[in-house]
């Protein structure tokens, strides 16, 4: 009896712990594929649906040189030169990540998620890679 | 001959304030899902918008996966099993100022509607919502909220959360336009 309220517990509270995670860090995963801002850019605007397939769902690596640099609400939003002045490849950093110290033309490696193509590249859960 | 001069000058200005397009690559949409079990909020801050002053159309656009909830378990479901994400990556409105003006570049808010078209989920429904056009100094905004139900774009909700999700969903949308 015992044993089948710990059981039951147990599963409660995994369950609990599961619905009320926050949101998911990619800090610890590995990079599926390298690329760079002016690569990325290139294949979204020749075949957009082409490289949605191929990198979304991908924690994607990109080394790059800042354009901008916000602060938008607790959370940096960086952008990455293309060579194109109206599109650049724009990461959203994870909350814990400070890029206070970064400035336009600054080197920058990082890794993040891609979300797809409006004007820019949009990526997502950005993460340093030191 | 300065005289001429002065007018032309003058023309440019008032043609350049007046029919120019405006954009933004970061505007702000959040929704609210608010039942008696849970409230459930998102929040993207990248979104796309182009307005074009001399005849008042714009579009605007979303990527699903660029919202952002609380719980990492919302936002899985959201994009997996609700909005089929890889399938449907963008949410895109295009449409016009349908009711009311706005003097672009004379300082006011003015209040109008905008009807157009909603694209979510790969369903498209004609809407028309109420918005704020607010120009202070140069500086263009607008905001607006209005409301969805999401069986009108086929999104389907599983039985066993139907209660924890809103029959109609609010929206708001809010963004600082530039000029392009």
């Amino acid at each position: 009896m015992l044993l089948a309220i710990l059981v039951v517990g147990i599963a409660i509270g995994k369950g609990v712990q599961m619905y009320t995670k926050g949101p998911v860090s990619i800090a610890d995963e590995k990079v599926d594929l390298s690329i760079s801002p002016q690569s990325l850019i290139k294949d979204f605007t020749t075949d957009e649906a082409a490289a949605n397939t191929k990198y979304m769902n991908q924690v994607i690596q990109v080394d790059g040189t800042v354009q901008t640099v916000v602060k938008n609400g607790d959370q940096y939003q960086v952008s990455l030169q293309t060579g194109n002045p109206m599109s650049a490849v724009t990461v959203t950093f994870e909350k814990a990540q400070d890029l206070s110290n970064y400035a336009p033309g600054d080197n920058i490696k990082l890794k993040a998620l891609c979300s797809g193509f409006l004007m820019d590249v949009e990526m997502t859960n950005g993460v340093l890679i030191h | 001959m300065k005289k001429y001069s002065f007018i032309l000058l003058a023309l440019f200005i008032s043609t350049g304030a007046f029919a120019q397009k405006l954009y933004t690559k970061a505007g702000n949409i959040k929704f609210v899902s608010d039942t008696p079990i849970e409230t459930i909020e998102a929040i993207n801050s990248r979104v796309a918008c182009v307005v074009a002053t001399e005849d008042n159309t714009m579009q605007w656009s979303a990527l699903i996966k660029s919202f952002e909830f609380e719980k990492a378990l919302m936002q899985e479901h959201f994009n997996e099993n609700y909005m089929e994400s890889n399938k449907y990556p963008k949410a895109i409105f295009s449409g016009e100022i349908s009711e009311g003006t706005v003097e672009w570049g004379t300082d006011g808010k003015y209040e109008v509607k905008v009807a157009g078209t909603l694209e979510i989920h790969g369903v498209t429904q004609d809407v028309e919502v109420p918005a704020l056009v607010m120009v202070q100094d140069g500086m263009i905004s607008t905001t607006a909220t209005f409301v969805i139900k999401p069986e009108d774009y086929e999104i389907k909700i599983p039985k066993v959360v139907r209660d924890n999700i809103a029959k109609e969903v609010t929206i708001s949308v809010q963004a600082k336009l530039e000029s392009l």
